[in-house]
């Protein structure tokens, strides 16, 4: 697994490699009361696994959580790597000066009140960029909730660090989505590699949040929300780079009728901003999500699933209605469900109960031969040269066992144990078949992690959505990525 | 350009259908064979150069959407017609220089629009569509930030809902797409070559057989736009 420690490397020269890698954090803002936001971050940093060094910045207090405290920056040992602000707006310009006096040459400026503001609040951040500029220190912000590293452990947002290590890398211009969001990844399976908040983007922006995502080799897909890119013909020459060889998932919002302008001629009044976004996306091969659960969704399956090699999809549930949503959806998403051919079907029908439905969709109808479902039907049909990944329902895992056992209250026997045993022997080895034949599975089912079967599978790899038409969606985000790669080839002398 | 210096020395925001067709066809982008008339004279040798039926169409350097102010005849067969809807037109243009634009009428069921916007973050865009009534009424359209690839180009041909029009459908040939990529870089390279040219119109592009022309086009111009 992930090794909790401060990396040495630097990832691409990016002005993030510090920010997200620091071997010393000075926090500004933190005290030993929780009422403030501060404190609650500082929190997640000193006991959430970090390993580098923590200098608490305060005013008063001597010591803070049980480390010292240091009245400046001017004051610590040693220059840290990044200093990360939670004080009220007035106090910034002068903490970023003593940053700068002391060698402080990385900020995350969490502070609000600047350009969200108006025109005061702009020439405050400009303020801000001129401290900066004069010093040599980039910084992330102002106005963000600042970053996730899982890799060494670091958290400076809000919430608490339930985020499992994992390879989705985030960028978002909204705060809330880097850590707000931290519990329900947690309930998707989704595990983070790098998440960003850029909050206004005076100075660091999504440009470089994307190019220090593409070198990451943490990082397996990327997912932006976006509410307005300061640099879009940068960020349309650095996606074209990254997207031949690392999937990008985006989310635009803000591209409603209001942003259109009033003109002479058809092109520029049809010409609002969510449509020329959507032409950029497209031109750099980047997915677009019309939804937060798609952006998460999609970004989950591309970093763990291998893509389809085309859009042939075999749908293997053990309940009739899932089975139809699924295949119905599938066409909707230009995914294509074909019946196997009649010997695929002899065979499937020798091995399935009389009620099944040999054809693609399989139904197996509800039983609990559990072989049959994760193992014997999915090595039997992957391995078919005809079929390029599999949509599955059917993981009822021992919380079913444990609510009757619960019920029964000793009035009938129902052996646990070797449910369990066995569910998870299954599960083992239906984890590793997308590696070996080089085609992806996902799967829905109505528990979440509270059924142990759900979050194995989840931890070893295969997504697992609460619905099936999300998981017929991500599947079709993996095979439009597989197609924009594929262009990417073809054109690859014109790119 | 010439046509682009000459009107920002007037003082004009766009540019005539007449000056815009110019530019388009510096660049490349197939136009309608056409010529000024300013009287009888004129018109008669203009129209028979060019061929009956022909399109007359009023003719104003600050004339956009023409269609809704009644300033376009089609389909006119003999210089008895011509001369009809020279006199009517110029009565209905509100300018000295009672002129109108003698055009070869061209013939296809099929009409696009290609177009380009100057956004101020994303610099020039090339915009691709359905063109005639149905631009704004579908807006069936798509876009890329110029310049544009050749794939840029056929991608967005793609993109757009009615994207099989451009197909051999009912009878008619499939459009010559390479064509079509052609006008659609060409747009976008105007838009980067020109700071002064903040939109433009070809609406209608209509498929004559397979092959596009440029029927209408209005070029939008700001001097303080570079």
């Amino acid at each position: 697994m992930v090794k909790l420690l401060v990396k040495d490397i630097e990832v691409s020269g990016s002005p993030l490699d510090k920010i997200l890698n620091p071997r010393s954090i000075a926090f500004l803002g933190g005290s030993n009361s929780i009422e403030n936001i501060g404190t609650s971050q500082l929190l997640n940093i000193i006991k959430g696994g970090y390993q580098g060094k923590v200098y608490p910045v305060h005013p008063r207090e001597k010591e803070i959580m049980g480390l010292k405290a240091y009245l400046s920056v001017t004051d610590l040992p040693e220059p840290a790597d990044v200093a990360v602000m939670v004080i009220p707006n007035t106090a910034v310009p002068e903490a970023l000066e003593q940053c700068g006096k002391k060698g402080i040459r990385g900020a995350i400026i969490i502070t609000a009140g600047y350009e969200e503001m108006g025109p005061e609040g702009r020439r405050l951040q400009d303020h801000l960029v001129q401290i900066a500029r004069k010093h040599g220190i980039r910084f992330l912000g102002p106005n963000c909730i600042g970053i996730i590293n899982s890799e060494i452990g670091l958290n400076t947002t809000w919430f608490a660090h339930l985020y499992k290590p994992g390879h989705v890398g985030i960028a978002s211009q909204s705060g809330s989505y880097v850590t707000q969001t931290l519990p329900y990844f947690a309930n998707l399976g989704l595990g983070l590699s790098k998440a960003i908040s850029v909050g206004n983007q005076a100075d660091i922006d999504m440009v470089d949040c994307l190019e220090y995502l593409g070198a990451d080799p943490q990082t397996r897909a990327i997912a932006l929300y976006i509410e307005g890119l300061k640099r879009p013909r940068q960020f349309m020459e650095v996606a074209r780079k990254i997207t031949p060889r690392k999937p990008v998932v985006a989310i635009y919002v803000g591209g409603t009728d209001a942003g259109r302008r009033a003109s002479l001629s058809h092109t520029g009044s049809i010409s609002g901003p969510d449509e020329l976004y959507d032409g950029l996306f497209r031109q750099c091969g980047i997915l677009r999500a019309w939804t937060l659960t798609d952006l998460f969704d999609w970004a989950l399956a591309l970093a763990q699933q291998p893509l389809p090699s085309n859009n042939r999809i075999i749908v293997l549930s053990n309940s009739g209605g899932p089975a139809t949503s699924t295949a119905d959806e599938c066409n909707r998403q230009g995914l294509e469900v074909p019946p196997f051919d009649i010997e695929i079907q002899k065979k499937i029908r020798a091995i399935t109960p009389l009620t099944a439905s040999p054809k693609n969709p399989i139904d197996i109808t509800m039983n609990y031969d559990l072989e049959l479902i994760f193992k014997k039907l999915p090595e039997l049909t992957l391995q078919l040269d005809q079929y390029d990944g599999m949509l599955f329902y059917g993981i009822f895992g021992p919380i079913h066992f444990e609510h009757k056992i619960k019920m029964a209250d000793r009035s009938i026997e129902i052996p646990l144990d070797f449910f369990r045993n066995w569910m998870l022997e299954v599960c083992e080895a239906f984890v590793q078949i997308p590696e070996k034949y080089r085609k992806p599975i996902i799967c829905s089912c109505f528990c979440g992690r509270e059924d142990e079967a759900v979050a194995f599978l989840q931890d070893h790899g295969i997504p697992v959505y609460p619905a099936p038409e999300r998981a017929v969606r991500a599947m079709a985000a993996l095979w439009r990525y597989k197609q924009i790669k594929d262009n990417f080839k073809l054109s690859g002398n014109t790119r | 350009m010439d046509v682009i210096k000459k009107a920002i020395e007037q003082g004009r925001k766009m540019l005539s259908e007449h000056e815009s067709k110019k530019l388009l066809a510096a660049y490349g982008i197939p136009v309608t064979k056409e010529r000024l008339a300013r009287n009888v004279g004129e018109l008669k040798q203009a129209a028979s150069d060019i061929g009956y039926p022909i399109v007359l169409k009023g003719h104003s350097p600050s004339l956009a959407h023409k269609t809704e102010k009644g300033l376009i005849r089609v389909d006119i067969r003999n210089e008895q017609e011509a001369i009809e809807a020279f006199n009517e037109i110029t009565e209905n243009v509100e300018n000295n220089e009672k002129a109108v634009l003698v055009q070869e009428m061209i013939k296809g069921q099929r009409e696009l629009v290609v177009g380009l916007t100057r956004d101020p973050q994303f610099g020039p865009c090339v915009m691709f569509g359905l063109g005639g009534i149905f631009t704004e009424i579908l807006k069936d359209i798509s876009f890329r930030v110029a310049p544009l690839e050749k794939h840029d180009a056929l991608e967005m041909m793609r993109e757009i809902k009615g994207h099989k029009i451009l197909d051999a459908v009912r009878g008619m040939p499939a459009a010559d797409i390479d064509a079509l990529a052609d006008i659609l870089m060409a747009v976008g390279r105007i838009g980067l070559e020109n700071d002064d040219v903040k939109e433009i119109d070809i609406n209608p592009l209509i498929l004559q057989g397979s092959k596009p022309v440029a029927v209408d086009a209005l070029v939008v111009l700001d001097p303080n736009g570079a």
